[in-house]
């Protein structure tokens, strides 16, 4: 046998032997890995007995999360009859009813669609608050509207009655109309007359040439 | 008789509008406007004061203003030129203001007074004549001009 063999089985006999690390290991091995298997053994037997273990929950009334909406509608539509008998839809992307007393419905991306004399005209605006008993919109922010004409005009913070077909601003408003763009503290416009009525300190500013449609 | 005043020429009657007043009602089937309330009408360096004014405009394709009218007590003032009168209208296409009733004609120091008055606002030519309003009978005309002293 050569030397180097000699030497690696030397070094092996005397890792092997007894009392020594490798040795002991195995000894201690042998005896808690069995036992390991028994304590386990018994806990999966015992635990689902013991009484703290049974998993459940009580559902309280109280603290469960409530939609205090009372009613909330996606991709809402309301229809009515205008006071000329025509009909006129409103709808909305959501609609949400929050009492039953108050016939109020808070809309949002609204669009209104009336009928005018000379044929259909339309009103959208991002958020309003429709009174279904009074078929009257609030719109806050911007709002147009434009006619099957070609008419249109743009404002702000109006009130839609649709009944009536006429807007009524809350405050100072300004916008947009074919003749020009205007500023008051107060409009208010006959949608079927095409008329807009400016109060208080109005400004319209007329731009003779090109048309600039809002 | 007519009495010529030069004036500054050449006005551009398509530049912007700017109207204020108290009331003002825009009727887009009539294509009218209707000021009210002490109106003030600016357009670049033209201004006109009126108590009411009307708006005849078209807009076929682009806003066109045909004509002004304007009534109680108008001043028109341009540059130096002041004009006041009863009645006055402001005629876009052939670019002419017309006063009458009692028209008086102030520039720097000249007066002229006289029943009607016509601005031509293209060649600045300001025209007093007697006749008081619609070809009335041949009124006075009075003026008072101040000449450079030569000494």
């Amino acid at each position: 046998m050569t030397e180097q063999a000699d030497i690696m089985r030397t070094q092996r006999r005397g890792f092997a032997a007894p009392g020594g690390f490798h040795d002991k290991l195995v000894h201690f091995l042998a005896r808690a890995l069995p036992a390991a298997v028994g304590a386990l053994l018994a806990v999966m037997i015992i635990a689902p007995l013991s009484p703290r273990g049974e998993i459940s929950f009580l559902l309280d009334r109280r603290k469960v999360a409530v939609l205090e909406d009372r009613m909330q509608v996606s991709s809402a539509m309301y229809r009515g009859l205008d006071d000329s008998g025509r009909s006129f839809s409103v709808t909305a992307g959501s609609a949400v009813q929050k009492t039953r007393t108050v016939p109020q419905i808070r809309l949002d991306q609204l669009t209104a669609r009336i009928l005018l004399d000379d044929g259909p005209a339309m009103l959208t605006a991002g958020r309003g608050d429709y009174n279904f008993d009074r078929e009257i919109v609030d719109v806050v922010g911007p709002i147009n509207f434009q006619t099957a004409g070609g008419y249109r005009m743009t404002t702000t913070n109006v009130d839609i009655d649709l009944g009536a077909k006429r807007l009524q601003s809350r405050g100072p408003v300004e916008g947009r109309i074919p003749a020009g763009t205007f500023s008051a503290d107060a409009i208010s416009a006959d949608l079927s007359e095409r008329s807009v009525t400016l109060e208080g300190n109005a400004r319209l500013r007329m731009v003779p040439g090109k048309m600039q449609m809002p | 008789q007519h009495l010529f005043a030069q004036a500054i020429a050449n006005h551009n009657s398509n530049a912007p509008v700017n109207y204020e007043a108290d009331r003002i009602e825009v009727q887009d089937k009539a294509k009218r406007v209707v000021l009210s309330g002490n109106v003030d009408i600016a357009q670049s360096d033209l201004r006109m004061r009126a108590a009411r004014t009307t708006v005849a405009y078209t807009d076929a394709n682009g806003i066109k203003i045909d004509r002004i009218d304007a009534n109680g007590g108008v001043q028109v003032t341009r540059g130096n030129e002041n004009a006041r009168g009863d009645v006055a209208v402001y005629d876009f296409n052939r670019n002419v203001i017309t006063m009458t009733g009692n028209v008086a004609l102030r520039r720097s120091g000249d007066t002229l007074n006289g029943g009607r008055l016509v601005i031509d606002l293209d060649s600045g030519l300001s025209s007093v004549d007697g006749r008081a309003g619609a070809g009335g009978s041949g009124g006075r005309v009075s003026g008072t001009f101040n000449v450079k002293q030569q000494n």
